[in-house]
């Protein structure tokens, strides 16, 4: 069949429409339904998209000691990537990882002090909805390795690696529309184990974190 | 319909963040249990708590003495040995090379004291073969003045009877142990398994000494060294 006229043109718009929207990663559900019916057709046949994360970090004590003396990180920065697959209407399937490190605190008789550094990796698996036309939520359980310095409790007994798991909730919203950037927040709880080595044992609890950052990708 | 099905949905999720967030901030954070000290730590000083501020780098001077490095080899190794005995990184212990950089200063007790130590009468302890001592002035320990050099900043001045001491093993028991008291502990261990027995036999502290400085260190002080 012969090309016609304005074949190669469609084709070059078509191309280029989906190298922007791939490029900006732009999140459909942040526009009119009408507008986004084009790209959306455009991207039929790609299953997965990627998104980073970037922002601040804050958590809760990793340790009370009972003689009064309590371990936290400090604010810290967070750096993630993850990959989505749609499943269904407004519904995809995520996994990420993500690093993030803060400083060791210790605080006791009123006075505080550093004691290293911390860093938590975390591979996590969960689901994404579009929640409502401007907010995307996604809930998700996260496997982590949380390490310190080897001379400091919780760190001390375990060789400054410690094993957790947890669940995170997040939503965001969008801040910029090209390229897509949204504000994210959440929220994540981590089990940290008992440790019978320690002297006394420290018992299991949960350690939470909010995050707040920015995110780019598409859900 | 399809918005109330998203509505719903955000709710839950919403709801779920919170859940997850209250479960973090309100369940219980990993905890250590509270310990009470394994002896008394504060029997030498009529009850009173010292120790030197938390979070900070406690330097120690071995005063050279007739060319003989058994003591300062002694004293390296009792630092070592203490350091695992703090779970909070609450001090960092080293050696410095210069008395005047030193908190602590660590004499052989034939030698001359480096620092004028008059008005400090009933400060210290004596036992067999060390001696610990600082002088208190009001909440604080005072400054120990070097006596040839500059003013220095000591605080505990520790001498050891080198020769009174058998052999290489009884002076690192002895110097583990007077370490212990420029640390904070002001007590002696009933047990001759911990390094604060009041004859000290071993050469690295035992959990009940650990747990005794522990208990120590995070008293609030009523002398600061």
């Amino acid at each position: 069949m012969t090309p016609r006229p304005g074949d190669a043109s469609r084709r070059s718009r078509t191309v280029l429409l989906v190298a922007v929207a791939l490029a900006s990663a732009d999140y459909l559900v942040a526009r009119p339904a009408q507008a986004q019916a084009p790209v959306r057709d455009a991207l039929d046949g790609r299953d997965l998209f990627w998104s980073v994360e970037l922002g601040a970090v804050g958590a809760t004590p990793f340790v009370e000691d009972g003689n009064g003396v309590t371990t936290r990180p400090g604010f810290g920065a967070f750096l993630g990537a993850g990959v989505s697959l749609p499943v269904g209407d407004r519904m995809s399937l995520t996994a990420g990882v993500r690093g993030s490190t803060a400083s060791l605190r210790v605080e006791s008789s009123g006075k505080e002090w550093r004691a290293g550094r911390t860093h938590q990796y975390d591979v996590r698996l969960g689901v994404a909805t579009e929640a409502a036309r401007y907010l995307g939520i996604a809930a998700s359980a996260f496997a982590a390795r949380v390490t310190g310095p080897d001379d400091v409790i919780p760190f001390r007994s375990s060789s400054g690696r410690i094993a957790v798991w947890g669940a995170e909730v997040a939503g965001h919203v969008p801040l910029v529309r090209d390229p897509r950037i949204d504000l994210l927040i959440a929220a994540d709880a981590a089990r940290f184990g008992s440790q019978s080595r320690e002297n006394p044992p420290l018992a299991a609890g949960w350690v939470g974190r909010i995050r707040l950052g920015v995110r780019h990708g598409l859900p | 319909m399809d918005f109330r099905r998203r509505a719903g949905a955000a709710a839950g999720a919403i709801a779920g963040a919170l859940g997850c967030a209250a479960a973090a901030l309100g369940c219980a954070t990993p905890t250590v249990d509270g310990v009470a000290p394994a002896y008394d730590p504060t029997a030498l000083t009529g009850g009173i708590v010292y120790h030197w501020p938390l979070g900070r780098a406690v330097t120690v001077h071995v005063v050279p003495s007739g060319g003989s490095e058994d003591l300062e080899v002694a004293v390296r190794a009792a630092l070592d040995r203490w350091v695992p005995a703090m779970a909070y990184r609450e001090l960092s212990l080293r050696l410095a090379n210069r008395a005047e950089d030193a908190d602590i200063l660590v004499v052989e007790s034939a030698t001359p004291l480096p620092v004028d130590t008059s008005g400090c009468a009933a400060a210290g302890w004596t036992e067999s073969a060390g001696r610990t001592l600082f002088c208190a002035a009001g909440d604080t320990a005072r400054t120990l003045p070097l006596l040839a050099g500059p003013v220095g900043r000591t605080k505990v001045l520790i001498t050891i009877d080198v020769a009174g001491t058998a052999d290489a093993s009884e002076l690192l028991a002895v110097s583990v142990h007077e370490i212990g008291h420029a640390l904070g502990i002001g007590g002696h261990s009933g047990i001759a398994g911990d390094v604060m027995f009041v004859a000290p036999q071993t050469i690295v502290p035992s959990a009940a000494d650990a747990r005794t400085l522990r208990y120590v260190l995070h008293r609030r002080p009523d002398l600061r060294l």
